[in-house]
């Protein structure tokens, strides 16, 4: 990591004695200074008024910011330390051990949310979606919060192989259940379980049939872990979320898969097949992997999906005409959107396609 | 009831003297015809309100239609307010004949000389009653409004004075019982520990605010010594203050619940015509990196009008604030661009122009403890009641309302001029 130019520290220095620690993990100074405020604001918020012996008022917070700002000097994801992140209107409790939601997974989760409402799609039906790899629980929470109001009947599934993950999971529905911003039904709704994806034999979840499979799974291969992520993911949030672990049996072709960050995608396919998904939407690193994953999806063959295209990290951005189109298989598959290759979108039959807005089932590739 | 009464007995003499009145009537040049207290072409156009108002009610009578009886709603102050003014108006010549009439028994004389008096002076008020409901209500007057504050030339001192009349609207928001919140707050602390503000946009949730404050738009300038000021030397800097108009919205939504898709509508904005940047830094994003980065920018590529908003940890929250300023930027504007074409117009035909939005409005002098509108010309020397938004302030912002009004009929009469100039043609 570069040095930081002096002229900034003494900036910061010179706006706030705590800037400088910030700058540390920020890099900026625009960043670092709305850290600040939001660390100032925690701190104020959950400061602790005691009295002396002496009977005199002792509050705790400046020394409370003192000590955040120490942590997150040291790497200590902001989230960690105020103990949530916002996602769509809720506010997701964050621990250490479970990974911290993403911006980029709320905003496909969003877009996906606004497909199923638009006219042609909204389903008359109860609507079941599972999601796999489920974390914080954050996705089928934000789609409950965007559908639900909608939504006359409605069921999310989510499954985690970390206990502490589900833990969490369940803490934050009765959380945002608490504070309103879910509504009181989600409670029966949404449900999460334990479970290992790759594990054989039956499980209640994959024995039953969902309409939409939703996952985002582990998808930084071992090899670039150190390269590619910051110093704060590597030393706080759990490699188990990030990386998918070579104990993972190998579905389909070893080689092809060796010492990338995509094992999880083609049992995710698999699984979506055995469940009669009609939309898969799984969110992963780059483009060069969305392009890999729609080229399994295209493998499988028209049998199983009849289309497929690929979401950058805003995919409401930009033309809706004449967009981009980037050749799989000998095929083209359209690339919605703007910004980092984030996300493959497949559907099955006229019925799948219709509720991602695809107005007849035609395949892409 | 007593001048009532009074006018009455004098009606009776003066009916008697009618044939003398004619006579006198040719002497009378050099006292003023009544009708001149009011613009001509106001007075027209009032009597052809009237004239309108009397059609509709015409039209009500055979049947009823609510839309008409709206609009004829709308036209009842004028004709009550004419038609005060027309009395008033009628009975005076007579009472000027009486006076100066040498065979006038001195009795009635003197009652006539009071009575003329108490007539003029409630006519000059039924005047301006009369022109003021000619001034058609502004669009905006019934919104909500946001209060853009943003520190000009000066540095750290003019973005203190932001602060200060930040406090200064806060007080006067509070005091006058409006629901006032803090939208956008970007500020940093001075070495003295005061906050410099770079911009501070304050929301008044209350209907009407938008008509209350409007008078508070445009630059705002101080002078004093800053605290920084080694040599003592005064300074003046400037702060510009924007009044929006404000729409009790949640802002975009991707869902697409927007209550603004009417295109015709001051405060649509066409969703494709906006980008949104979500300023991330560069990279690979995703699961890699977990910086908070929820700032959100709006581009309204028409026009290029940017709005940046980082303040929550939320970028929903963030995308929505940027929206709801957006569209009341956008919505301003439209109405400003109307407004200065219509303004190129009178200039044209009547040579009247208005202040422009860039030109410094009033002066806080701490020196003199003083504040100096240069629009109302009103000057007081209660800086710190004014600075507190204290009743001061209301004395300051009453007499810019009452300029803006003189300002609204002056370009009613230019309107008026021009559209008779152009019905001559
Ligand atoms: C990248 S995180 C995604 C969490 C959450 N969905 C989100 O978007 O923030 C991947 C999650 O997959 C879980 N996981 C890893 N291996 C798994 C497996 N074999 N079966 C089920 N879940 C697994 C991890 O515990 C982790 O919570």
């Amino acid at each position: 990591m570069p040095r930081l130019p002096t002229s900034i520290i003494l900036r910061a220095r010179a706006l706030h004695p705590l800037l400088p620690l910030l700058l540390r993990p920020c890099r900026d100074l625009s960043s670092a200074r709305n850290e600040l405020r939001w660390l100032r604001e925690h701190a104020i918020a959950n400061r602790e008024v005691t009295l002396t012996s002496s009977g005199s008022i002792k509050t705790s917070w400046p020394q409370h910011l003192y000590q955040m700002c120490r942590s997150r000097a040291r790497g200590k994801p902001l989230q960690y330390i105020l103990g949530s992140q916002p996602f769509g209107e809720l506010e997701i409790l964050c621990r250490r051990g479970v990974l911290i939601p993403r911006p980029e997974t709320e905003n496909i989760t969003t877009h996906l949310a606004s497909l199923l409402l638009s006219p042609p799609s909204r389903p008359q039906h109860p609507l079941r979606i599972l999601d796999l790899c489920t974390g914080t629980g954050c996705i089928p929470l934000l789609l409950h919060s965007l559908l639900a109001p909608r939504t006359p009947s409605l069921h999310l599934h989510g499954v985690d192989i970390s206990p502490a993950a589900l833990t969490l999971a369940a803490k934050n529905l009765s959380h945002n259940i608490t504070k309103s911003q879910l509504r009181a039904n989600a409670r029966e709704q949404i449900s999460f379980t334990h479970g290992d994806i790759f594990a054989a034999g039956a499980k209640p979840w994959c024995e039953s049939k969902w309409d939409i499979l939703i996952s985002n799974p582990p998808y930084i291969s071992p090899s670039s872990f150190n390269a590619t992520t910051s110093r704060s993911v590597r030393n706080y949030e759990p490699k188990s979320a990030l990386v998918p672990s070579s104990a993972d049996p190998i579905a389909g072709n070893p080689e092809s898969y060796a010492d990338t960050g995509d094992r999880f995608y083609p049992r995710l396919l698999d699984l979506a097949e055995r469940v009669s998904a009609r939309v898969l939407l799984v969110e992963v690193a780059d483009m060069e992997q969305a392009v890999r994953v729609g080229e399994m999806v295209v493998e499988k063959g028209r049998g199983v999906w009849d289309g497929c295209e690929i979401w950058r990290d805003w995919p409401a951005a930009g033309a809706e005409e004449g967009g981009e189109v980037v050749e799989v298989k000998g095929g083209d598959v359209r690339v919605r959107g703007e910004g980092n290759g984030r996300a493959v979108l497949a559907w099955k039959g006229e019925d799948g396609g219709r509720m991602v807005g695809k107005k007849k089932a035609s395949a892409s590739g | 009831m007593l001048t009532t009464r009074r006018c009455a007995c004098l009606q009776r003499f003066a009916t008697a003297k009618r044939c003398q009145l004619w006579r006198v009537l040719r002497y009378q040049s050099t006292v003023p015809s009544p009708t001149s207290t009011i613009p001509p072409a106001l007075l027209g156009r009032a009597q052809a309100l009237a004239a309108e108002h009397a059609e509709l009610s015409k039209q009500l009578n055979s049947e009823y239609d609510t839309r008409i009886a709206k609009k004829a709603g709308s036209l009842s102050a004028v004709v009550t307010a004419l038609n005060g003014w027309e009395l008033t108006s009628n009975s005076l010549p007579e009472l000027q004949q009486l006076i100066k009439d040498p065979s006038t028994d001195p009795e009635l004389r003197s009652l006539a000389e009071e009575e003329l008096q108490s007539t003029t002076e409630k006519l000059s008020s039924l005047s301006s009653d009369l022109q003021k409901s000619l001034i058609p209500e502004h669009p905006f007057a019934q919104m909500q409004c946001l209060i853009e504050i943003r520190p000009g030339a000066g540095g750290d001192e003019a973005g203190i004075f932001a602060g200060n009349l930040l406090q200064m609207y806060q007080g006067y928001c509070r005091r006058q019982g409006l629901r006032v919140n803090i939208l956008k707050f970007d500020a940093t602390k001075t070495q003295g520990l005061e906050n410099s503000i770079q911009e501070a946009v304050l929301e008044i949730e209350t209907p009407g605010a938008y008509d209350m404050l409007r008078c508070e738009a445009g630059v705002h300038r101080v002078q004093r010594v800053p605290a920084t000021e080694v040599k003592g030397r005064t300074h003046t800097s400037a702060v510009s203050v924007l009044v929006l108009p404000n729409f009790p919205s949640q802002g975009e939504d991707e869902l697409g619940e927007s209550n603004f898709e009417d295109p015709s509508n001051d405060y649509y904005v066409d969703p494709t015509d906006v980008r949104t940047d979500v300023m991330r830094a560069k990279g690979a994003g995703g699961q890699h990196v977990n910086t908070t980065d929820s700032a959100v920018r709006l581009t309204h590529l028409p026009t290029n009008t940017v709005v940046a908003i980082q303040d929550s940890r939320s970028q929903q929250q963030n995308r929505a604030k940027a929206w709801q300023i957006l569209r009341a930027k956008l919505a301003q504007a439209r109405r400003d661009a109307r407004e200065e074409e219509m303004a190129q117009l009178r200039l044209s035909i009547v040579g009247v122009s208005k202040m422009g939005r860039g030109d410094k409005v009033r002066t806080y002098n701490w020196g003199q403890q003083r504040v100096t509108d240069h629009r109302s010309g009103i000057t007081l020397h209660h800086l710190d009641d004014i600075l507190e938004g204290g009743e001061s302030l209301d004395k300051v912002m009453a007499s810019v309302r009452e300029w803006l009004k003189m300002q609204d009929l002056q370009l009613l009469v230019a309107d008026e001029e021009a559209a008779r100039a152009k019905a001559d043609i």
